[in-house]
């Protein structure tokens, strides 16, 4: 390892030989057996760790921090089992009850309109009023709409 | 995660009391806020908990990719508003034995996490995963999603700027004893 080599990996990694990449340690220690240059290097490095390591250690969690993220995931509705339940469920949310009621309404128009056409005129009567289309004009007078 | 995915409670609680206080730790190291790490740390295991199913085994250890999370929303998300304070009671009043060198070594403490937030996010984060947190160049580069030489350019700029806000410090340190003999 060359001087400079050594003086980016401790400037990056700090003194300690352990925080030292893996691949480097032996040749680095190996520089700093033979060269007054890495050790003074490594002494000022020491400097800067030893103001870090005064900085207080932040406490574990408490017994409530763990339970209340415990408590936080969603209950019984996960998301399922495997990505296509997952996917199954994202289609299925996609059509709500008013959405299916309308896809229903559109397919029972469209059977009485070609039902209609193919039997003739048995619920138009010519003046082109769908409501006529599907429940004939006497319906809707009955309904008293 | 596999279990989590199925919807296992009782495995999520089991991950949550494995990875919670190195995600907590990270966290409160990155945003100088308990509070705020605290806050990080929830929205991070919903995360956990709302991906399971997309877990994908051997591409990621799962604290490495826990830590992305956090750095993620410590870093990226719209938290960072202020500098956090410094911690509460760090100049307490203190008479019992031995109280002035604790209240010198706490006004010093002070110093290096104001030092320490100071510095860029990205910067902080690197140095709170090699040197706190105490993950290889790999793993921290993978958690800050860069190349370990990015990692290192980050781990220079983030101590170079240390030594520099710290240089008086240093020097009184120097002269009263290595504080490394306390740590």
């Amino acid at each position: 390892m060359k001087i400079n080599e050594f003086r980016r990996m401790i400037s990056a990694y700090g003194a300690t030989a352990e925080r030292w990449p893996i691949e480097l340690r032996a040749p680095a220690l190996a520089l700093l057996a033979r060269s007054d240059s890495a050790r003074r290097l490594r002494a000022e490095a020491a400097g800067l760790d030893g103001n870090l390591d005064l900085a207080p250690a932040p406490g574990p969690a408490g017994g409530s921090l763990i339970g209340a993220i415990a408590a936080l995931r969603p209950p019984a509705d996960h998301p399922g089992t495997t990505a296509a339940a997952m996917d199954r469920e994202s289609l299925l949310g996609w059509f709500h009850w008013p959405q299916l009621a309308a896809l229903a309404m559109a397919g029972v128009l469209g059977f009485v309109v070609g039902w209609a056409q193919l039997e003739g005129t048995i619920f138009y009567d010519g003046t082109g009023d769908v409501t006529n289309l599907v429940f004939g004009a006497e319906s809707i007078d009955e309904l008293s709409l | 995660m596999r279990r989590i995915g199925r919807s296992d409670g009782a495995a999520y609680a089991e991950l949550v009391r494995r990875h919670l206080d190195r995600g907590l730790a990270l966290a409160q190291r990155v945003t100088g806020s308990r509070v705020e790490a605290e806050d990080i740390m929830q929205e991070a295991f919903l995360r956990v908990w709302a991906t399971a199913t997309r877990w994908q085994p051997g591409r990621a250890r799962f604290s490495t990719w826990l830590f992305r999370v956090v750095l993620n929303l410590c870093i990226d998300g719209k938290r960072r508003k202020k500098p956090a304070p410094l911690p509460e009671n760090f100049e307490a009043i203190d008479d019992t034995p031995g109280a002035e060198q604790r209240v010198i070594d706490n006004q010093r403490a002070g110093i290096v996490l104001l030092a320490l937030q100071a510095l860029p996010p990205r910067q902080r984060a690197a140095i709170a995963l090699c040197y706190y947190q105490g993950l290889s160049n790999l793993e921290a580069a993978a958690a800050l999603s860069v190349t370990v030489k990015a990692l290192e350019s980050l781990l220079i700029r983030g101590r170079r700027k240390l030594r520099r806000s710290l240089g008086s410090l240093q020097e009184e340190l120097l002269h009263t004893g290595n504080p490394g003999d306390r740590s």
